[in-house]
């Protein structure tokens, strides 16, 4: 047996005691008995970078923005504050301070963390409703809604291609142009 | 107006579970999980340069779904003898046996199963996009040197020495 990092249980949660690994790289939990394998990276050992602001000593310092105690030791890439070493962040590349993180966080790809897929609500609408042919009334045209609500607004981070939503669209179109035949054919036959 | 150019490329197709779909992309210093359920998506992000390692223990898939298409071929293949036996043509049969058969095999070629854990400073989280340990390798071959080159610059922690005593 031979220590291994304590780190919790995959499986269980609970922390890995030394006598769970069997090498550096395999192990079984005590705690819960699940065989795992731990592939590590240097982050594993590395010593956490303490982040220490600096006190302003003499009156002519600058000052952080947010902390009129602490030195000013960068400056905000975004809006040109003052910032001290609490407050200067590095976010999708570049030293932000807090307020400017949260207004990016709304616009940066590199930092959405959702998106709404007009157009797999527009296929679904297009394509499904088929089943039972009569929603098709209701559907295609709020489909073709979407499909044009969803042209301009920004598409998945990963899938970025406008196909689904052409192909929603000329569907819902096709569907639409079926319907008026059919209502003007009724209502002819009916004169 | 000029196209933005593609952050993220792939790491793994979509797995799905019931009503959504998870998959693994990579950008040039973080992973991006998505979680989509075909009307929206999720993203989780994890830097490379925090990322202190990877988890892999066993999981029963392989063995499930090879159980499953496997009775679906078995019963087919029953039915089929039964129909061929009694001079009859097994259109159903065959219609059934066939992709089992195919999806059995194919299980089988995509190798043993697993579940896979990210470990980072401040959790564990699963990765349920890669659910074999094949897959698994490949990724690791492709991540290992990006996590590295992002880890160059952090310094190994000295472990906290006793005083001597007096």
């Amino acid at each position: 047996m031979t220590s291994g990092p304590a780190l919790p249980c995959p499986k269980c949660k609970r922390v890995l005691d030394p006598l769970s690994w069997r090498d550096a790289q395999f192990g079984q939990c005590r705690a819960c008995g699940v065989d795992f394998e731990f592939i590590g990276f240097p982050a594993l050992t590395a010593a956490r970078a303490r982040v220490v602001p600096k006190a302003v000593l003499v009156a002519e310092h600058a000052t952080c923005f947010y902390h009129a105690e602490n030195q000013a030791e960068a400056v905000c890439e975004s809006c040109g504050r003052f910032l001290c070493s609490v407050c200067s962040v590095e976010f999708t590349g570049r030293l932000l301070c807090p307020g400017c993180i949260a207004a990016v966080k709304s616009t940066d790809v590199q930092a959405i963390d959702r998106r709404t897929l007009y157009d797999g609500i527009a296929f679904a609408l297009a394509f499904f409703p088929m089943l039972v042919w009569p929603l098709t009334l209701v559907t295609a045209p709020t489909a073709l809604g979407f499909v044009i609500t969803g042209w301009r607004k920004p598409r998945s981070l990963v899938h970025r291609g406008r196909m689904k939503l052409i192909v929603a669209g000329l569907f819902a179109l096709a569907q639409i142009t079926g319907w008026v035949f059919l209502l003007l054919s009724l209502w002819l036959r009916k004169k | 107006m000029p196209k933005s150019p593609r952050i993220y490329t792939r790491l793994t197709r979509t797995a799905g579970s019931v009503g959504s779909y998870k998959s693994l992309w990579l950008a040039a210093d973080h992973l991006l999980m998505v979680n989509s359920t075909g009307y929206n998506e999720e993203y989780a992000r994890v830097q490379l340069r925090d990322i202190k390692g990877f988890f892999i223990t066993d999981s029963g898939r392989r063995i499930w779904w090879s159980i499953f298409w496997g009775i679906v071929a078995f019963f087919s293949a029953l039915f089929m003898g039964i129909a061929l036996s009694e001079g009859e043509t097994p259109v159903g049969s065959v219609i059934l046996f066939t992709p089992a058969v195919i999806i059995l095999v194919w299980n089988q070629l995509l190798g043993p199963s697993c579940k896979t854990y990210i470990v980072t400073g401040v959790q564990t989280a699963p990765l349920p996009s890669v659910v074999r340990r094949r897959k698994f390798r490949k990724i690791l071959t492709r991540l290992e040197p990006l996590i590295n080159a992002a880890q160059a610059g952090l310094v190994p922690a000295v472990p906290d020495t006793p005083a001597p005593s007096a």
